[in-house]
């Protein structure tokens, strides 16, 4: 199925107001919604969107390869105001398995205005694997929240992730009707703070989602395995 | 422009936690384009976040790398096991083989 998804210009608001947008919206947009069950979001293109490609509380249990709440979906050209994430994920709410551990996998993102991927979630181990990253603004994260700030038991993991800087495909195309070059980063520090931030950020301030606007934990582990660059 | 493949978050003042990297593989990646690490910005020395000096969180980055591999352009200071630490004026120049890059505004130690 073929989607045009268009953001509305009939919002009347103060200047710092944001728009709950996304391509997709996941389990997100009322957040915290404990009641959605049984979603899955596999083989999804979304180019294009405002703010973020995909934005979900629909994680999963961690190492679980057969997982299908979101799967082998990509994002691209994905732009906002301060913002324009190609997927920012987070735990699914209704599993409580996932407070102790969740994963993200199989996502890839291209082109996407800030940052290809992001998670901000509460919980206390936070996985991603599997995912490709493409000639982005900003360099894909991760942060968890956690309010004892000196748990040791807190950890950010990545496993397989590929990221590429330039491509064959310009910032600058002749007569594309647009050119954007800027400074590009593949990988943004992670961190745990105590507080966390909504999905569906709807004020200026706190964007974007990777912002640090809480005081960090200090009992972390941050690891990486097989990044290519 | 100058590309990086690892960014300190803009706004970090408190705490990185030591990044640990395993197997990591570089493709045509040059010295400094592995990081720049920003120094904490004087504005942040203000009573609402951290009082008379700036909070240090972007003087204390530690990336850790085990088992790196390379290909085609690579940092002439890398090798499979090799660390990078911020520039922190009371520290860095203190430790044992470790090299400033002016590009990166940090150290490379092995």
């Amino acid at each position: 199925m073929i989607g045009s998804i268009v953001a509305r210009t009939t919002v009347e608001a103060n200047p710092s107001f944001v728009d709950p947008a996304a391509g997709v919206s996941i389990c997100a947009y009322r957040e915290p919604d404990s009641g959605c069950k049984d979603v899955s979001v596999t083989n999804n293109l979304v180019g294009g969107a405002e703010y973020g490609g995909f934005v979900g509380a629909i994680g999963h249990r961690c190492y679980d390869t057969s997982s299908t709440n979101f799967k082998n979906n990509i994002a691209h050209s994905i732009i906002g105001t301060l913002s324009g994430a190609g997927a920012y994920i987070n735990r699914h709410v209704a599993d409580p398995e996932q407070e102790n551990c969740f994963e993200i996998s199989n996502f890839k993102a291209y082109k996407c205005h800030n940052t290809p991927f992001v998670t901000y979630s509460t919980g206390k181990k936070v996985v991603m694997s599997r995912m490709t990253f493409i000639d982005n603004k900003e360099g894909f994260t991760a942060l968890l929240s956690h309010a004892d700030s000196y748990d040791e038991d807190i950890v950010i993991e990545g496993n397989d992730i590929k990221i590429m800087g330039e491509t064959d495909s310009p910032d600058c195309p002749i007569n594309g009707g647009f050119c954007d070059i800027y400074h590009k980063r593949g990988y943004i520090t992670s961190a745990i703070t105590w507080a966390g931030k909504a999905m569906h950020i709807t004020d200026t301030s706190p964007l974007p989602p990777q912002n640090i606007m809480s005081i960090s934990a200090w009992g972390s582990k941050i690891v990486f395995n097989r990044l290519t660059f | 422009m100058t590309n990086t493949v690892f960014a300190v978050g803009s706004f970090v003042p408190d705490y990185v936690a030591m990044h640990e990297f395993y197997d990591t593989k570089f493709i045509d990646v040059e010295g400094d384009a592995v990081t720049y690490i920003y120094d904490p910005p004087k504005k942040w020395a203000n009573i609402k976040d951290c009082g008379n000096f700036p909070c240090t969180g972007p003087a204390n980055i530690l990336l850790s790398f085990k088992g790196s591999k390379f290909e085609g352009i690579r940092p002439d200071y890398a090798t499979a096991d090799f660390q990078i630490i911020s520039n922190n004026p009371g520290f860095s120049q203190y430790v044992p083989e470790c090299e400033f890059h002016k590009g990166m505004n940090a150290w490379s130690c092995e």
